[in-house]
């Protein structure tokens, strides 16, 4: 989600499961069937009331499992409707969580292994020789 | 190092808990319109708003500001009962020069509705909200400005 998010920052995320998602969240979704989960805002949130039952007397109260959201990027000038193979909105089970937090960079130790796995090896060994160097 | 640095990370984003800002700006309703319109294939009543914006948000830009989006969102129940919020006008603020906001806020993503029509719906109250961002640490929300509840206007021909 650039400007404020860029590869490799470390985002903290929550999902408290009976808590509905504020407009103006940052979530983090995956569309079944897609490989990787997008970071975007919420723009739309719709609190859909169960239907009554004929006997029930009491005004129904909308579940936060029930919710329905639709996000978009900040820079995109279009919704995600685009993104969901289908889905009008996203359901709660396709949020993986909302972005509480964020550490810039951090994230690049974890792709500059993966995508250099000498890298990887490299750090372990220099690890293990400082652990029989440095004994005390 | 590492270390010191987390530190200082640390008392950064703690750091931003001191600024405890609360701009408030002013929302005004300059023209609503409920009309028919074609939106991803599908013939529906769109509503659409103007405002004027007035807004002092530099206060919000400090140390640890990156950048903050601002946005204009419109609550209101429909027929069904659902609750709906829905973002009708954004923005990405990335310097302070762009804080002090002072526009005519034009109809940027149409007001919809999942019945397809504002019929028997609540009626609807525009806010002003903001999502700061830091460069390290805790993501915060506030608003800025909030209209009295508007009634959705009859509706007025095609788009």
């Amino acid at each position: 989600m650039e400007p404020a998010f860029y590869r490799g920052d470390l985002l903290f995320l929550t999902n408290p499961p009976q808590q509905r998602y504020n407009i103006g969240d940052i979530t983090v979704y995956k569309i079944p069937g897609a490989d990787i989960p997008i970071v975007h805002r919420v723009m739309e949130t719709r609190d859909v009331v169960p239907k009554k039952s004929k006997r029930s007397t009491e005004a129904a109260t909308p579940n936060p499992e029930d919710q329905l959201v639709l996000t978009k990027g900040d820079n995109n000038p279009v919704d995600d409707i685009a993104l969901y193979r289908g889905l009008k909105h996203l359901e709660r089970r396709h949020v993986v969580g909302k972005v509480r937090g964020f550490l810039p960079y951090v994230g690049y130790v974890t792709i500059a292994m993966n995508d250099f796995p000498q890298l990887k090896y490299a750090l372990i060994g220099g690890l293990g020789l400082l652990a029989l160097v440095q004994r005390e | 190092m590492s270390s010191c640095l987390m530190a200082m990370l640390a008392a950064i984003a703690l750091s931003s808990f001191l600024f405890t800002a609360d701009p408030k700006g002013q929302l005004v309703i300059s023209n609503f319109k409920v009309a028919d319109a074609k939106v991803n294939s599908r013939s529906q009543e769109v509503g659409l708003a103007r405002f004027n914006l007035t807004a002092d948000l530099t206060s919000l830009f400090h140390w640890n500001t990156k950048q903050l989006f601002i946005y204009v969102t419109a609550e209101y129940n429909n027929s069904d009962g659902t609750h709906n919020e829905v973002v009708i006008w954004d923005r990405i603020v990335l310097r302070k020069e762009d804080a002090l906001v002072d526009v005519v806020v034009p109809p940027k993503y149409p007001l919809r509705d999942m019945r397809y029509s504002f019929k028997k719906s609540s009626p609807v109250r525009f806010a002003l909200k903001y999502n700061l961002m830091p460069y390290v640490g805790a993501l915060t929300y506030g608003e800025a400005a909030r209209t009295e509840p508007e009634p959705f206007p009859p509706k007025v021909g095609k788009l």
